[in-house]
């Protein structure tokens, strides 16, 4: 065996799950290699001063309280929370049910309101061509209304500049 | 595992909050120091390990094996403080320096922070300088003395990525070591 494959095992060398028939080798190779037994004294030293000097939290006895206080919260909110979604989904299922129930009418409903005003406009349309009196009537009315609109604000114009000029 | 325990966690898995109270008093202790081995700050292992057993009793009753009760909450610990350790290397909000003050903070109660604390500060300054990954098998393999295919079922990795982490890990963990100890 050569240091180059030594070295890699020898990381494996300490752990118990190293193969038997390798450690036979692995130890002859270091019998007869001094920088090999140096990494593998370097190797288990290192990680016999990271065991022994790792440091160790203990926690303090509160600990299992307040897992347990919020295992106990956890539980109250879930026991509030599943009737409060049980009763949500019952009401969601009864608007959806009434809006399938209802729906259709309303939708007719709609439709025949239109249909009526559009009759409605075009009924206006056909009186006003049937009868040309009428139609010169609205015309003459919306014409005198056009004109009283302009007078008057020609006059509120007027009025407010010579105000403003005294 | 003794017939006592196996009761405790077949009890547990049926929803007995006494039963799982008894589990957390006795696996505080290792889950705690799991989480501190990964993301070297008291604080956030004490944090992550009450996440990780309020995780564990939510989800008991889908565990189908008593006997592997442990390494199923070890997963879970690990799992939470592999995510917590990464959002802190994101966050770069723990230092060295900070871990250094949680060293020293009484509360946790470092065995033989006098003698050893120089000792103590570098090995979490080695095990800092390791990615997460590193340090997980290291913590995993050394400290909780899991073997190479428990770790695989932890981490849900192949046996050869194991022993190759490991590998690198502690040839890592020894240049760290022996450069600070030299200085």
């Amino acid at each position: 065996m050569e240091c180059k494959e030594c070295t890699e095992l020898l990381f494996d060398y300490g752990d118990d799950e190293f193969d038997a028939s390798l450690k036979i080798q692995v130890n002859e190779h270091l019998g007869r290699c001094p920088s090999c037994q140096h990494d593998l004294v370097s190797i288990s030293s290192t990680m016999n001063f990271f065991k022994i000097n790792m440091p160790v939290l203990t926690v303090d006895r509160c600990f299992t309280k307040r897992v347990m206080e919020r295992i106990a919260v956890e539980e109250t909110a879930t026991t509030f929370i599943k009737p409060m979604e049980g009763i949500g989904l019952v009401l969601a299922t009864l608007i959806l049910g009434m809006l399938v129930l209802v729906g259709p009418t309303v939708i007719s409903l709609v439709m025949l309101v239109g249909t009526i005003l559009l009759s409605l406009l075009s009924t206006a349309a056909v009186v006003l061509a049937t009868f040309p009196l009428i139609q010169m009537s609205s015309i003459l009315i919306l014409g005198l209304l056009l004109l009283l609109v302009t007078v008057s604000m020609r006059h509120m114009v007027l009025h407010d500049s010579e105000e403003g000029l005294l | 595992m003794n017939e006592e325990l196996a009761e405790l966690i077949r009890q547990a898995m049926t929803g007995d909050k006494v039963s799982f109270g008894k589990l957390v008093f006795r696996y505080k202790q290792h889950i705690v120091n799991i989480a501190f081995g990964i993301i070297g700050n008291p604080h956030d292992a004490e944090e992550v390990a009450q996440e990780a057993f309020f995780k564990a009793y939510l989800a008991i009753n889908k565990l189908t094996n008593e006997a592997a009760f442990y390494r199923w909450l070890v997963r879970i610990t690990t799992n939470l403080s592999i995510d917590k350790k990464k959002m802190n290397m994101r966050q770069a909000t723990e230092s060295i320096g900070a871990m250094g003050v949680g060293v020293g903070t009484p509360q946790y109660m470092m065995e033989g922070i006098v003698k050893q604390q120089e000792n103590q500060q570098l090995i979490l300054n080695g095990l800092e300088q390791l990615t997460v990954e590193q340090r997980t098998v290291l913590v995993l393999r050394e400290l909780q003395g899991f073997s190479y295919e428990e770790i695989g079922e932890i981490l849900d990795i192949p046996l050869g990525t194991v022993k190759s982490r490991i590998n690198t890990a502690r040839l890592h963990f020894r240049e760290i070591v022996s450069r600070e100890r030299s200085c």
